[in-house]
């Protein structure tokens, strides 16, 4: 845990570092999703950990390593230069969306795979279903901001794009999934299985449109 | 009879297989606009029913997502409709027993699925009934809308970068100045990106058209005004705001309770 909390604090220090690179304060590079994505996952890691009082659930929390381990990695091949904003990109509501958005998301990743474990029979107390709702309401959050913004800038809260309609899915799928709990006869596996399959959808729709900027990456000259 | 239907229509696995047939429809559709961008870009500046005779009644194998959506949602409104009332009517005698912050909470989705019915209603009128006319800004140009109000562009800026180096010569902000006609009165005022102007129950948009991944190959860009009026739009908002505070109440208080 020491070494995870060594990193939590030098990739903090990184996404930092993104903001001041230019020499001035610019904050959306430090909200770019390869980056930002494992960075969520591990403050949500810590929070967890720190706050969970269930010595049973630790276990699980540790795990957690391997798939904030898996997108950082993910992140060293799917490179983001900082681009200027354009007139567009002028407002806070950049920074604002992208930040819940990716967290949003962290939630429920993590959601899908506290909900693999719970499978296995090892999530007893269903954090699966608290950060599915976490992630749900952040989601949320984030879809009106989005919609704020768009409106503002092109006149439409939502677009007949790839993009908007993949988000209206997600958000429309984490929805069903919310109702699972007031059918009597489904119980917490079928809700596991619900919470992989949205955990699916969102890293399929994510990587499938960054498939054509994905490189090795490169050290030095 | 009428009562087998309501409870049909009130029942919670037809709510939940509605949403997640319409999540499967949407990611179906998304595919489909990935592959055929040019068959819905204009959906996204024209009326639906317009957009559905001039483009997709010719690619029902294309659109027929979009025919499905609306039938769906048209029986997922319905249904939320029906699982608020009988929800609201369940609780609503019981408010005095459970006392105020037991009985806000149990009538928080209600109030949710009633904010998600305003957003749908919202939507749909948007797509049925905005006006809306979008056009390319040229000096002086004066521009006739309905009911007598006229716009003219009286001048244009475009801003660039000049700081930091790496940004240097990219696009940073467009605005242009407005004169604003109504039988009324008439008015000068500037509009940029991002900052609409509302005025005669209208908003007014700057929308640039940069090359795309290519900022400074924006060195003079297309900009067009958007005018236009969508009374949904504010309704869509409002109540996603009213949703999510309501959600960001609701799930943290139901563990108490």
């Amino acid at each position: 845990m020491v070494l995870f909390c060594i990193g939590f604090v030098s990739h903090t220090l990184y996404q930092l570092s993104r903001s001041l690179s230019l020499g001035i304060l610019f904050v959306n590079p430090v909200f770019d999703a390869s980056y930002f994505l494992p960075w969520s996952m591990a403050a949500i890691c810590l929070g967890m950990f720190f706050f969970s009082k269930e010595e049973k659930n630790k276990a699980i929390i540790h795990s957690m390593i391997i798939p904030i381990g898996l997108f950082s990695v993910l992140g060293l091949f799917l490179p983001r230069g900082i681009m200027p904003p354009g007139p567009q990109h002028q407002t806070i509501l950049v920074s604002v969306y992208y930040s819940i958005d990716i967290i949003a998301q962290a939630c429920l990743i993590l959601g899908g795979w506290f909900a693999f474990f719970h499978l296995k029979g090892k999530d007893q107390d269903k954090l699966f279903n608290s950060l599915i709702a976490a992630g749900f309401i952040f989601y949320s959050i984030s879809q009106v901001v989005g919609a704020y913004w768009a409106y503002l800038g092109w006149s439409l809260p939502m677009h007949w794009s790839t993009k908007h309609i993949q988000s209206a899915s997600v958000w429309c799928y984490y929805a069903a999934v919310l109702h699972l709990r007031y059918f009597p006869t489904w119980n917490s596996r079928h809700e596991s299985w619900f919470a992989l399959g949205g955990a699916t959808l969102l890293l399929v729709f994510n990587y499938s449109a960054q498939l054509s900027a994905f490189s090795f990456p490169m050290f030095g000259g | 009879m009428v009562k087998r239907i309501w409870d049909f229509c009130g029942d919670i696995k037809v709510n939940f297989w509605l949403i997640f047939a319409i999540s499967l429809n949407l990611a179906v559709g998304a595919y489909f606009i990935k592959f055929n961008p040019t068959l819905f870009k204009p959906l996204n500046h024209s009326l639906v029913q317009d957009w559905f005779i001039q483009y997709g009644q010719h690619r029902i194998d294309q659109s027929g997502w979009l025919v499905l959506l609306f039938v769906l949602a048209f029986f997922l409104g319905v249904n939320t409709f029906v699982c608020a009332v009988k929800r609201f009517a369940q609780l609503w005698p019981q408010r005095k027993q459970s006392g105020f912050r037991v009985f806000s909470v149990k009538i928080s989705p209600s109030l949710i699925h009633l904010c998600f019915l305003a957003i749908l209603a919202g939507h749909f009128y948007s797509l049925i009934a905005i006006y809306e006319r979008n056009v390319p800004v040229h000096l002086n140009q004066q521009i006739v809308l309905p009911q007598g109000n006229s716009v003219e562009v009286l001048s244009r800026e475009i801003e660039h970068y000049t700081t930091p180096a790496a940004f240097e010569g990219a696009l940073k902000q467009c605005s242009v100045v407005l004169k604003l006609q109504s039988p009324q009165n008439t008015e000068t005022r500037e509009l940029r990106v991002l900052h609409p102007i509302y005025w005669q129950g209208m908003s007014i948009h700057l929308d640039v058209m940069t090359q795309k991944n290519s900022q400074n190959a924006a060195a003079s860009p297309e900009l067009k005004l958007i005018i236009k009026k969508d009374p949904g739009v504010a309704v869509v908002i409002v109540c996603f705001a009213a949703l999510c505070l309501l959600m960001f109440w609701y799930f943290p208080q139901r563990k108490k309770t």
